[in-house]
């Protein structure tokens, strides 16, 4: 049998290749982006005249007007983000395990998932500012206010409303990727055996579930922070002005009129990376304690000290992060169809369609680089992930221990790594070597940050495959790729083509690397949107953030329904 | 598997130093003809601030017209900000691509002109070749030969005409404040009303020019590089002003709107009582669009207000000189200009000069018709000139030192 099969599926040698090229290719763009900015931190640029190793750009850092506030602000949202997500998914879990509540949410989360940060917060802005359509349907009546209140829950100088943004955007991740880690972990029969020993729920979560949860996020909860503390587009959107989030302060220094502002900014941006690498550090030190004291409280053996008293509060939460989603989506399609709307009116005073008709006229082009980029990025992306995961197979089979690859940890770094950090730096680099503005070169950037997230969620689905079909398959077909092509990837069919979605709802939200690598030639949906999103027409932005919003959302759709037509007639295939 | 991938990584690798094949081409004197002869069939990247839906529509028409007449494409790069275009070049310049830039036409004034032009990155005069230039008024609009204090040596094509011009709604304010003192009592009056948008902004840092044109005694001093004068007790009295003003607006001055649109829509919305403008007709352009209500009144304070020209540049190593400039052209024209400003499309001010203009192009500007929301005509003709553009970044800096710490 063995032989026989080794006669079929022979070594693949050639697939050792492909972690090896992944790693490389898109690594690469970070390390030479990195070094760039490094060397422009302390005064090295040679294209705007300085030559000389100095630490004068940390000094001009230091005296930038407004600099310790716009610190105070990123550290405040990203930290915040990171954990009242974290904090509120592990509750909700805990104290509404099985509840309608969290089935609901978790049924929504990759709707949630799907939509791209810049459009979801100028949804969650027209809901929830002074102005926003909250404040529309309870006054007068209730309010008894006839123009905008003076207090805001957005823009607001200390980053409240951005750090209520980011939660609201990161918590669904925060859940998915634990219910992801929670498909490793034996959930009802941990719970099961705890009730036997007479634990309630909620406290066998904390004691025993969560800190086995905990170390599994440690990934999805970098990207977090890392994203909250170099995010420019939803900062952009929903944050301060005076002075604003650090990286967008950053974005500002290098396009400012002034070129010997880059050198500061430089200086800015591997301060940014540095505070993202120790907050890094910090998370790990904090992750262990915390496990530490749980573990004692396990130890201790007490009973049902935290009972479920919360847990109303925290179905309301569950509910509330689904229905501002849908507000936020209603109003905008309230705005992208009104002609003229006063405040505190509840609805438009009068419609009008001719948005729509201009928003199509002006987005076709954008559109169209959208689809384009996003459709190859997340399809070569998916080919270099199935590559690498079918070469982990073939180690796989050569040995019994696991052959996880040990290069492949590097292809996050992109996610963990602030885009403003190196962008700068790799735009120099395309400048010189004529790539600047190219399509390819746009696939390549968005290409460095579909990856990491393909392989995060294509990875479980792909090693859970029962490798014995593929055997059986190979032997009765005599062939390795027609086993591949008419059992294993048909099998996969769903996840594939979950993750092709993913691949491209991360592309399409892509604003920062979009716009440094396409040299403004090659506009997307996105950068059309923000570039309008803080003062343009609101009927206007609401319309290219429907835009925006409902292109990951077709994509999602498609995913669902082609495996739900492919296995219509296959019982075993269908979800249960 | 893996030759399928060395074969794309050829290609990859094919696409990425493919060389772009063009060179600047050397003709000094070539006649107008031969220019729009050689233009045919080129693409011309106009890389412009894409927030305004009447520009973007207006640009829109304009690419459809030189399309169908010079067999021209002209893309309308949306830009957040002009700045972004101007580091562009200065990296491609850094870069050494002298020839087949990213950027055909820019558009541009004041500090980022003055940036190009000292940096070198801007084609050499060109204006005064165009055939349409002889109609540009340079005697009633000197703003169109000094940029911001920067002569503009034909580097840039006036395009068009702006001038700072207050609004408010009538129906909640009756009598707006006609100056910056009346303005202050205003604010005193009704507390968290009135806002300026948060410099480096421009339209923030107009607000400072004109309180600091109308609160000097002798504003001789604006008109000289800002190294030349004692900054802090020039500037004494803006912030004077500032530090009286901020507790009685918006948000008491500890926030400020982002720009010149938001403040459109907060106006809209009764947040503010008084908004402005650098475009003249952007409170017509609101009523119509539904943007802002039908009782909407523009006007400028007595002893004028600040006004500036801006401009069409063509960056030095761009790929499409010749299509530029015939894009450029045509954006000059009776036409292109009397359409540009007709305030139920954009309702930009004209930089021609009327008495130069045939009765038949006459005719095509006096088209645009009267709306109530428009200013006076006499308020568009009090134009105080912009001050040294060195002033800018002083104002900037030292505002955002203050008030955005």
């Amino acid at each position: 049998m063995a032989e026989a099969l080794r006669a079929v599926i022979p070594l693949r040698t050639g697939l050792s290749f492909f972690p090896l090229l992944t790693a490389t290719l898109f690594i690469l763009p970070v390390l030479l982006g990195l070094l760039g900015t490094w060397l422009a931190a302390f005064g090295y640029m040679p294209s705007i005249g300085a030559d000389s190793f100095s630490l004068r750009p940390w000094w001009e850092l230091a005296e930038y007007p407004g600099i310790n506030k716009a610190l105070g602000v990123s550290l405040l949202t990203s930290w915040g983000a990171m954990l009242l997500s974290l904090l509120i998914s592990c509750a909700l879990l805990a104290a509404c395990w099985q509840s309608r509540a969290l089935r609901w949410l978790q049924r929504s989360l990759p709707l949630l998932l799907a939509v791209p940060h810049a459009a979801f917060a100028i949804g969650v802005v027209a809901l929830l500012a002074p102005s926003g359509w909250l404040l529309r349907l309870i006054s007068p009546w209730a309010t008894g206010l006839d123009a905008p209140p003076f207090f805001s829950l957005m823009n607001d100088p200390d980053g409240l409303g951005l750090l209520m943004v980011l939660t609201l955007k990161e918590l669904p991740f925060v859940l998915f990727m634990s219910f992801i880690a929670l498909g490793q972990l034996q959930v009802e029969r941990t719970l099961h055996i705890c009730r036997s020993l007479g634990y309630r729920d909620t406290s066998s979560w904390w004691r025993v579930l969560i800190p086995q949860l905990l170390p599994r996020l440690r990934l999805p909860l970098f990207a977090v922070l890392a994203y909250g503390l170099s995010v420019v587009d939803v900062a952009l959107i929903a944050g301060p002005n005076t002075p604003p989030a650090f990286a967008v302060m950053i974005d500002r220094m290098f396009n400012h009129p002034d070129i010997a502002m880059r050198l500061p900014g430089s200086a800015a941006a591997t301060l940014l990376l540095l505070l993202t690498v120790l907050s890094l550090l910090l998370w790990i030190v904090i992750e262990r304690l915390c496990l530490r004291r749980m573990s004692t409280m396990a130890s201790k053996g007490g009973r049902d000290k935290c009972d479920s008293r919360l847990a109303p509060l925290l179905r309301m939460i569950a509910w509330a992060v689904l229905m501002t989603t849908l507000a936020a989506f209603a109003v905008l399609m309230l705005w992208s169809i009104s002609f003229r709307w006063s405040f505190p009116d509840a609805l438009p005073e009068s419609y009008s369609l001719q948005f729509w008709q201009r928003g199509w006229q002006q987005l076709r082009e954008p559109l169209w680089y959208t689809l384009s980029t996003g459709m190859a990025a997340a399809l070569i992306g998916l080919l270099l992930v199935v590559a690498c995961l079918e070469h982990e197979v073939t180690l796989r089979r050569r040995s019994t221990r696991d052959a996880g690859n040990r290069l492949l940890w590097l292809i996050y770094i992109p996610l963990i790594t602030p885009q403003i950090a190196f962008l700068f730096g790799v735009q120099t680099v395309l400048l010189q070597i004529n790539a600047w503005g190219n399509w390819w070169s746009l696939v390549w950037i968005h290409l460095v940050f579909v990856i990491p997230y393909l392989f995060l969620s294509l990875s479980g689905p792909y090693r859970d495959f029962d490798d014995r079909y593929l055997q059986q398959a190979a032997l009765l077909s005599g062939s390795e790729w027609r086993a591949l092509w008419q059992v294993k990837w048909p099998m996969l069919l769903r996840p594939l083509l979950a993750v092709t979605a993913l691949g491209f709802a991360v592309s399409v939200s892509q604003y920062l690397a979009t716009l440094y690598i396409g040299a403004g030639r090659l506009p997307t949906i996105t950068t059309e949107t923000v570039a309008i999103a803080t003062g343009g027409d609101r009927r206007l932005v609401a319309v290219f953030a429907l835009f925006q919003w409902l292109l990951p959302l077709i994509m999602y759709a498609l995913a669902l329904l082609i495996p739900w037509y492919v296995f219509r007639h296959r019982n075993a295939m269908q979800v249960r | 598997m893996e030759k399928i991938f060395n074969n794309i990584f050829a290609v990859l690798v094919f696409v990425f130093i493919l060389p772009v094949g063009t060179k600047a081409s050397a003709d000094v004197d070539k006649p107008w003809s031969s220019i729009v002869e050689q233009a045919q069939g080129s693409q011309v990247y106009l890389n412009a601030w894409g927030g305004n839906e009447a520009v973007n529509q207006y640009l829109q028409w304009a690419a459809d017209e030189v399309r169908r007449r010079y067999d021209i494409g002209l893309t309308h790069v949306r830009v957040a900000s002009t700045g972004d275009v101007v580091s562009r070049v200065l990296a491609e310049q850094t870069a050494g691509r002298d020839s087949g830039g990213s950027v055909d036409l820019i558009w541009i004034n004041g500090e980022n002109f003055g940036a190009m032009q000292q940096q070198g990155l801007l084609l050499p005069p060109w204006t005064m070749d165009l055939p349409n230039y002889r109609y540009v008024d340079e005697t009633d609009k000197p703003s169109v030969l000094i940029d911001f204090s920067t002569p503009v040596k034909h580097q840039e094509m006036p395009w068009g005409m702006a001038q700072l011009v207050f609004y408010h709604d009538s129906a909640r304010v009756a009598q707006p404040p006609r100056s910056m003192r009346d303005l202050l009592t205003y604010a005193r009056a009704n507390p968290g009303r009135i806002s300026y948008p948060a410099p480096p902004d421009f339209h923030g840092v107009t607000f400072l020019k004109q309180a600091l044109l109308e609160l000097s005694e002798d504003n001789v001093f604006l008109y000289q590089s800002a190294s030349q004068s004692d900054v802090d007790e020039c500037l004494a009295v803006l912030w004077d002003f500032l530090d009286q003003l901020h507790p009685v607006a918006w948000q008491r001055g500890s926030r400020f709107p982002v720009d010149g649109p938001r403040m459109k829509q907060m106006l809209n919305d009764g947040g503010l009582h008084i908004a402005f403008s650098f475009n003249p007709v952007e409170a017509v352009n609101g009523v119509i669009s539904g943007e802002l209500p039908a009782s909407v009144r523009s006007y400028v304070h007595e002893g004028g207000t600040v006004g500036n020209t801006h401009f069409l540049a063509i960056p030095y190593n761009a790929s499409a000189i010749d299509a530029a400039k015939v894009v450029s052209n045509f954006l000059l024209s009776a036409e292109a200009q009397a359409r540009k400003a007709d305030p139920s499309l954009w309702g930009d001010p004209t930089v021609l000069a009327f008495d130069k203009l045939s009765s038949e192009q006459k005719k095509l500007f006096e088209d645009s018709g009267n709306h109530p929301a428009m200013p006076a005509p006499e308020a568009l003709q009090q134009i105080l000139l912009e001050p040294h553009v060195s002033w800018v970044r002083v104002l900037e800096r030292e505002w955002q030192r203050r008030y955005a710490q």
